[in-house]
């Protein structure tokens, strides 16, 4: 303490000229951390670029929906879209389609966690039968995409009506960012089998979720996102709403033939499923899932996902104002 | 040099009488500080979970992520009965990567207190297209595997005899054996397959005995009126309300009154009777702030007002250290009924 005492007393000129060396001290940290600054963010290096899908809603069509009843898929998915103006009023002549089916789970068709291969099958031969060039079913699964495909009996079904399975692999996604989002930013994107589509018909079966309340047609869209995507359960219905604005599909199919009523999303038990024998096809994927709710025993306000896809414009919650057709099949 | 006197350098380097490279280097230091803080709070207003969570930690198939090991001894090869072979490999699944198996449903098993998941595949050896998949949640205590199994609990069950907590549908086995809650499901429920599962199921407790499977609070419920494997447990965000940590329910019938609804009955231990008070208070507090309204009934000096919360009717009191109630009773009848019973029920367990 000795040396202390025989420094110099601080004056006035002093003060001020330290003073002001620790206030250039201070501007010059502020500057260079301002010069270091990455106003962008950092982005998902391990792409080169990002990408978006294509629009592949019809403007022509507009807002159109059916709703039938029975219980044979091939019957009711075929009289629904009938209803619309036939499979022809969707696919054209050299189209390529993409079928999105939910494959999220190694699970046998029987316990409903999936597209049931039945259907695929029929909107692939559809699509075919309509002039498609080719029908590629396509989505991301939860668990292994080869045994989910395998033993939820899509893969066969597919193939035997010639549509091919696109599994994905590291290299099927790319980077992408939709405007103005929370949550989809740089993120992968299973987007390899859209490369040259024209066309996107999404095949969602009726589930509930025991986070999301319910897995419907914009739920299904889930499956096109790849990485560590389940840190979004924590936002699940601002990502529902958001991937409801990235993909804009020609057409939706709900098939609510057999619907999960409980312990959703995988069920499990056969006592989970409820028979309520309806197929939905509809352009505004919206208002099939405010539908869909109704099989569930659900409002669309107990889904906050719809309400916020209606406010946006994405479709509409009041699927009656679409008139849509109703029949039934035996 | 004394540690005195390079303090005082250090603290003085402001000052005119210090000069040269020592000066410089401490400012240079200082500068490189304060300008790494500066680009880390800078830095953090970024933030994109896209480039920090999904290419680097997690690769974009989900599959890819397994952990695939061998099964421990005591599980399946041992456990395994001679009519069924291994269909796929074992998998083994971590809280980190859980998702990858059951998705949406993980929270369930995540917020329970989850430790691990082992699952397999196994096919009739007469048939080999009709498989089972086995699960063993390992939940690392009996509550928490109780808890996951009453929460799925199958309206449809049937009874099977195998442990305290145990039932069949017409496809699948769960039960809860000691820490682990176990599912085995198929798509083709023959009767060969189903009775292999029996087999297996058995094997299993017999290779993990569980001990007695006692939960005390599940005693404290009176068995007047109590519907038969009605019994459950929430461990978090009971009703809504994120102050109810533990919460055991079960549900009551009252067929003999004027109304015939079904009511569920709640309780919470706390460490003391304040600590029970407090959140009796908070929950009600809870109610009033979301709408909920107090109604009079002659009770209330018993059990407090009930209160009427989204047309339906909420009780909540407490005897000693124990919170409990009636949650979401059709009327005030039927709830001030199950209230009573309750009431009673907890008051006479504690002079037993």
């Amino acid at each position: 303490m000795s040396e202390l005492g025989q420094t110099n007393p601080l004056d006035r000129r002093d003060f001020i000229v330290r003073a002001a060396k620790a206030g250039a001290a201070i501007v010059a940290a502020g500057g260079v951390g301002l010069w270091l600054h990455d106003r962008k963010g950092p982005s998902a290096n391990a792409f080169s670029r990002t990408v978006s899908l294509p629009d592949f809603s019809l403007a022509s069509t507009g807002p159109k929906m059916s709703i039938v009843t029975g219980a044979n898929r091939v019957k009711t998915v075929n009289r629904a879209l009938a209803a619309l103006g036939g499979i022809e009023r969707f696919i054209k002549s050299g189209d390529r389609v993409v079928l999105k089916v939910n494959a999220a789970f190694a699970s046998p068709p029987a316990l409903s966690a999936t597209s049931h291969p039945d259907l695929v099958a029929e909107v692939a031969r559809l699509c075919l039968r309509a002039g498609a060039r080719s029908v590629i079913v396509t989505d991301n699964p939860i668990n292994d995409p080869q045994s989910c495909f395998a033993l939820t009996g899509i893969a066969r079904a597919a193939e035997s009506a010639g549509a091919k399975i696109a599994l994905p692999t590291p290299s099927s996604f790319k980077p992408t960012t939709l405007a103005d989002a929370t949550l989809i930013k740089d993120w992968p994107l299973l987007f390899e089998p859209f490369q040259g589509a024209t066309k996107l018909i999404g095949l969602a079966p009726v589930k509930g979720h025991y986070r999301s309340g319910a897995s419907l047609t914009m739920k299904n869209w889930y499956g096109l996102l790849g990485g560590r995507r389940n840190i979004f359960h924590q936002d699940i219905n601002t990502i529902i709403f958001e991937l409801t604005r990235l993909v804009r599909p020609t057409l939706v199919i709900l098939d609510g033939t057999t619907t999960m009523l409980t312990n959703g999303p995988t069920g499990g038990s056969l006592d989970d499923l409820k028979a309520t024998n309806t197929m939905i096809a509809s352009t505004d994927g919206v208002a099939a899932d405010a539908f869909g709710a109704t099989l569930l025993g659900k409002t669309t306000a107990s889904l906050p996902f719809i309400g916020k896809a209606a406010a946006a414009g994405l479709g509409t919650a009041d699927f009656e104002s679409l008139n849509p057709v109703r029949d039934h099949v035996d | 040099m004394p540690t005195g006197s390079l303090c005082i350098r250090s603290m003085s380097w402001f000052g005119s009488e210090r000069g040269g490279a020592e000066r410089w280097a401490g400012f240079v230091i200082l500068l490189c500080l304060a300008a790494i803080a500066a680009g880390v709070l800078l830095k953090q207003f970024s933030f994109n979970p896209a480039a920090l969570v999904a290419t680097a930690a997690a690769p974009a198939v989900p599959g890819a992520a397994k952990i695939v090991s061998s099964p421990s001894p005591g599980e399946t090869p041992t456990i395994l009965p001679p009519e069924l072979s291994a269909f796929s490999a074992p998998e083994t699944f971590s809280a980190d990567n859980l998702y990858d198996k059951i998705d949406g449903k993980a929270d369930l098993y995540l917020t329970a207190g989850f430790v691990e998941l082992r699952c397999q595949r196994f096919a009739l050896k007469a048939t080999n297209d009709a498989w089972m998949e086995w699960f063993v949640y390992d939940m690392g205590t009996l509550p928490p595997a109780f808890s996951v199994f009453s929460l799925q609990r199958r309206s449809e069950a049937q009874a099977f005899e195998l442990t305290e907590f145990s039932y069949q549908t017409q496809n699948a086995l769960f039960f809860v054996c000691g820490r682990y809650y176990v599912e085995a499901v198929t798509a083709m429920p023959t009767e060969p397959m189903m009775a292999a599962m029996r087999a297996m199921a058995r094997q299993f407790v017999a290779a993990n005995p569980p001990g007695a499977m006692q939960i005390p609070e599940l005693k404290l419920f009176p068995p007047e009126n109590l519907e038969a494997d009605s019994q459950g447990l929430q461990v978090a965000d009971a009703f809504g309300f994120d102050g109810f940590t533990n919460v055991f329910t079960a549900k009551y019938s009252l067929p003999d009154g004027a109304t015939n609804a079904d009511v569920l009955a709640f309780l919470e231990m706390t460490r003391t009777s304040a600590t029970a008070m407090a959140l009796r208070d908070v929950y009600r507090s809870f109610l009033l702030a979301n709408g909920g309204k107090e109604i009079e009934t002659g009770d209330a000096a018993l059990l407090g007002k009930p209160i009427n919360f989204m047309d339906s009717i909420e009780i909540v009191f407490t005897e000693d250290n124990i919170v409990a109630g009636v949650h979401a009773a059709p009327d005030a009848a039927s709830a001030a009924k199950v209230a009573r019973l309750l009431a009673d029920g907890l008051r006479k367990g504690k002079n037993e």
